[in-house]
């Protein structure tokens, strides 16, 4: 029991030694706030001022500040423009739910159709049985060969 | 000249008056005679067209510096081959190529449909010359390229092309995915034509597949050139930023891909009718408002012109497009619904919708995230931008669903598939999934889920498409006696179609194997060396000779910094990334690039002291980038097999008319 307490310890503290926060991190998660309003993400990022704010968010990571303060401190100073994406809170949660939600009601939409559309096959095939279709003219029997052949036209 | 090409813009808005009213008239009252008139006026109309456009390209060339847009996009140190490029540099000239592009199509039109769909055509010219008319007053009335300078003040040189511009990429990009772009106006026309003329059979599709495939082809090149662009030039490892131009570009090319795939149903069971013609309309609108987003300075891009009020008439034309094609759609739904079923809930038919849905799926998250800082700002007065981790986050488990359902989708019969028949089939690839899937946990540097799931997907879907040509060339080496090489290349010249898919599909696969692999697995690194100074990344070393100053011109400026590259202790090649400045101009990044099919070394010259004797450099390391630009030409290449003449489609449809008579 003991061992396999301290092997969830390791790995709890692998993992947490794995999620230390990288300069990459931030990067990603801001938008280049430079003069020349170049609208690109920090981590892409060339023009001559994001040097400087990298340095500005390393000098962050080094004095231990989490990664939520040191966004905190950069909406502070631009805005919610200064995030690369929408904060997963308040109305900007729209922004990540409605795709999902638009795509789940589609599907949904597009099961129901689907099933319809098979309902209606079945019911159309139940509704002559083979006798039945024996019983059929020698011109209507034709018409009835042509559609198979059609349809099995549509396997090629 | 510059008068001639005025003149010849203007006669040109006549001249599409003319042909529209003729059309109008001529179909009305059944006069072949002003039908015949308003056929020659198209060809005018395209010769005027070529004038205007020789006019602009003839001042760029003589440096003509009384026009503004020649001013703004040009100088007289600029390589002849960007002076040509020059034209479409700008949105002057970018409207100047769309309106010329769409004459030449409509030309084409009317030379393919002289003996057939003479019931349409009349309406398909006159949709194809209503949307030339639009840009041709756009140029009359709003931006018009041979706009002189203000004042009256003639410079002695030009203002310049923007550096980043100044690559071949950006030569090939903007046309290719304007072909592309103008080219859905055609199937989109003959879905109007349909529409009104109430034709509402598979001739609108049949007559507009090529046209369909030719301007998707044409979007995907377009986008892959912008990507390709985007990677040597911006210089900072990637090639998709997800802004909202790239987005623009990406979103139509999605909707048509949905479009290729259902009109099938259509053309198979005769069913889909109002799906197939509001995903053209769709296609169609969303070029427009791509337009509108370049022109209308609404959302923040670096590919914006800058300019606001073009882009209310672009949103305003975008209305009535809308307005007027669904208004058609809805007054013909009772003709347009479907009395045909699906005979299985589990077949091909389904998976295509399945398809359909995760397509625009995505398109409508790319819509959605494009549109959110406007809908924020509206709802909360915070404009907010919507980056690459948001469009990553929504789009990427989507398009791994699509991936799966590409490899799912050959396997499943079309019209009923049981439950033996998709054992059967879905077998061996599974298994090659599960074995390739577990190697890659081990063989894979880290963990990456995304990725795993982007690579065992690749493999599923390659191994089906293998089995399908392995299958197809088999039987027909047995039934020839050929050999299995020669039974594969007349099984794709058999049925291009099909076959041209398949391609297609395997290009999509290199696509995501190169998206995956470098984006999941890219390494980076900078230093600032010293000549005779080394830097190590992975197993690449990178030595720093020593900085070369040229000055090229008297408006161009070049810093060179000349690195040994070597892999393992062997020497690969020298790396020379640049530095240019020009005048008047923000300085350009130029990255080199050392690529092979498994990795690229992607050197960034970042800075430099003023001695030119230590310079900073960023490197990554991105695997298999290669790949996408490949897959990407496999696409291209499946889509010319897909619309070459087809025997087996030709006799197919014999067969079926036939048995309708």
């Amino acid at each position: 029991m003991r061992i396999l307490l301290l092997t969830f310890v390791f790995i709890f503290t692998l993992q947490a030694s794995s999620q230390a926060l990288t300069l990459k991190e931030i990067e990603g998660a801001v938008m280049c706030m430079c003069p020349d309003n170049c609208g690109k993400v920090l981590i892409n990022c060339s023009c001559k001022y994001s040097d400087e704010y990298r340095h500005t968010f390393a000098e962050q990571i080094k004095q231990g500040m989490n990664k939520k303060a040191i966004l905190q401190s950069w909406i502070n100073k631009y805005g919610e423009k200064g995030l690369s994406a929408p904060i997963k809170e308040g109305f900007n949660l729209t922004a990540w739910i409605v795709p999902f939600l638009a795509l789940f009601l589609a599907g949904g939409l597009v099961f129901t159709l689907i099933r319809k559309w098979n309902k209606k096959a079945l019911n159309n095939s139940e509704s002559m049985t083979e006798p039945e279709q024996k019983n059929l003219s020698k011109e209507d029997q034709d018409i009835l060969k042509k559609i198979k052949n059609d349809l099995n036209d549509l396997d090629t | 000249m510059t008068y001639i090409g005025q003149l010849s813009l203007q006669l040109s808005f006549v001249v599409t008056i003319y042909a529209l009213v003729c059309y109008y008239l001529g179909a009305k009252n059944e006069k072949y005679q002003l039908i015949k008139s308003a056929d020659t006026a198209v060809f005018i109309l395209l010769g005027l067209m070529l004038l205007t456009s020789t006019a602009l390209i003839y001042a760029f060339f003589n440096n003509d510096y009384s026009i503004e847009y020649v001013y703004n996009y040009s100088n007289r140190d600029l390589a002849p081959f960007y002076k040509f490029s020059a034209f479409w540099a700008g949105q002057k000239g970018s409207l100047l190529l769309w309106a010329l592009l769409l004459s030449l199509f409509g030309v084409i039109v009317l030379l393919q449909n002289r003996h057939k769909n003479r019931i349409l055509l009349p309406v398909v010219m006159k949709v194809i010359l209503g949307v030339t008319l639009f840009f041709i007053s756009t140029m009359l009335f709003s931006t018009n390229p041979f706009e002189k300078m203000m004042g009256g003040v003639i410079p002695e040189d030009g203002h310049g092309l923007n550096p980043m511009l100044q690559n071949p990429g950006m030569v090939i990009h903007p046309p290719t995915l304007y072909i592309g772009y103008v080219g859905m106006t055609v199937p989109f026309a003959f879905a109007i034509a349909a529409l009104i003329k109430e034709q509402l059979g598979d001739i609108w599709i049949r007559s507009t597949r090529r046209w369909t495939l030719f301007s998707w082809m044409f979007l995907t090149l377009g986008n892959l050139f912008g990507a390709q662009w985007a990677y040597v030039e911006l210089g900072w490892g990637g090639y998709w930023a997800w802004d909202p131009v790239e987005n623009a570009s990406f979103m139509p090319w999605l909707v048509a891909t949905a479009y290729l795939h259902s009109v099938m149903i259509q053309e198979k069971k005769d069913m889909l009718k109002v799906w197939n013609m509001s995903l053209i309309i769709l296609t169609f609108s969303l070029t427009i408002f791509g337009t509108f987003i370049t022109r209308s300075g609404l959302i923040q891009s670096v590919h914006s012109f800058d300019e606001t009020t073009l882009g209310y008439y672009f949103l305003a034309f975008l209305a009535f497009i809308m307005i007027a094609s669904f208004g058609l759609v809805i007054k013909r739904f009772p003709a347009l619904k479907s009395k045909n079923s699906l005979d299985s809930i589990v077949s091909r038919e389904s998976s295509f919708l399945l398809n359909n849905l995760l397509l625009l799926g995505i398109a409508f998250a790319t819509l959605w995230g494009t549109l959110f800082p406007i809908i924020s700002e509206a709802v909360r007065g915070i404009k907010i931008t919507v980056g690459p981790p948001f469009f990553n986050q929504v789009n990427v488990p989507i398009g791994l669903a699509l991936l799966l359902l590409a490899a799912i989708c050959p396997l499943i019969a079309w019209r009923k598939a049981t439950v033996k028949n998709i054992q059967k089939n879905f077998l061996i690839p599974f298994i090659f999934m599960v074995i390739g899937g577990g190697a890659l946990v081990v063989l894979l540097p880290t963990f990456d889920v995304f990725a795993w799931l982007a690579f065992s997907f690749s493999i599923f879907l390659t191994v089906t498409i293998v089995i399908e040509f392995y299958k197809g060339a088999n039987v027909r080496a047995k039934q020839s006696g050929k050999n299995i090489l020669n039974s594969f290349f007349s099984l794709i010249n058999r049925n291009k179609r099909r076959y041209g898919g398949y391609i297609v599909h395997l290009g999509v696969v290199c696509c995501f194997v190169g998206i995956a692999g470098s984006s999941s697995y890219s390494t980076e690194k900078t230093e600032m060396l010293k000549e005779g100074e080394e830097m190590n990344i992975r197993n690449y070393t990178l030595q720093f000779e020593k900085i070369d100053y040229v000055k090229e011109n008297e408006t161009k400026e070049v810093i060179t910094a000349k690195l040994n590259l070597f892999k393992d202790g062997k020497v690969l090649r020298q790396m020379k990334p640049e530095k240019q400045f020009f005048n008047k101009q923000q300085p350009v990044t130029d990255v080199d690039i050392y690529q092979t099919i498994f990795e690229d070394v992607y050197v960034i010259f970042s800075s430099y002291s003023d001695d030119l004797k230590t310079g900073t450099f960023k490197v990554f390391v991105n695997p298999l980038t290669a790949w996408l630009w490949i897959g990407g030409w496999i696409m291209a290449l499946g889509t010319i097999i897909a619309i070459l003449p087809d025997k087996l489609e030709s006799s197919g449809l014999a067969k079926r008319y036939n048995r309708k008579l």
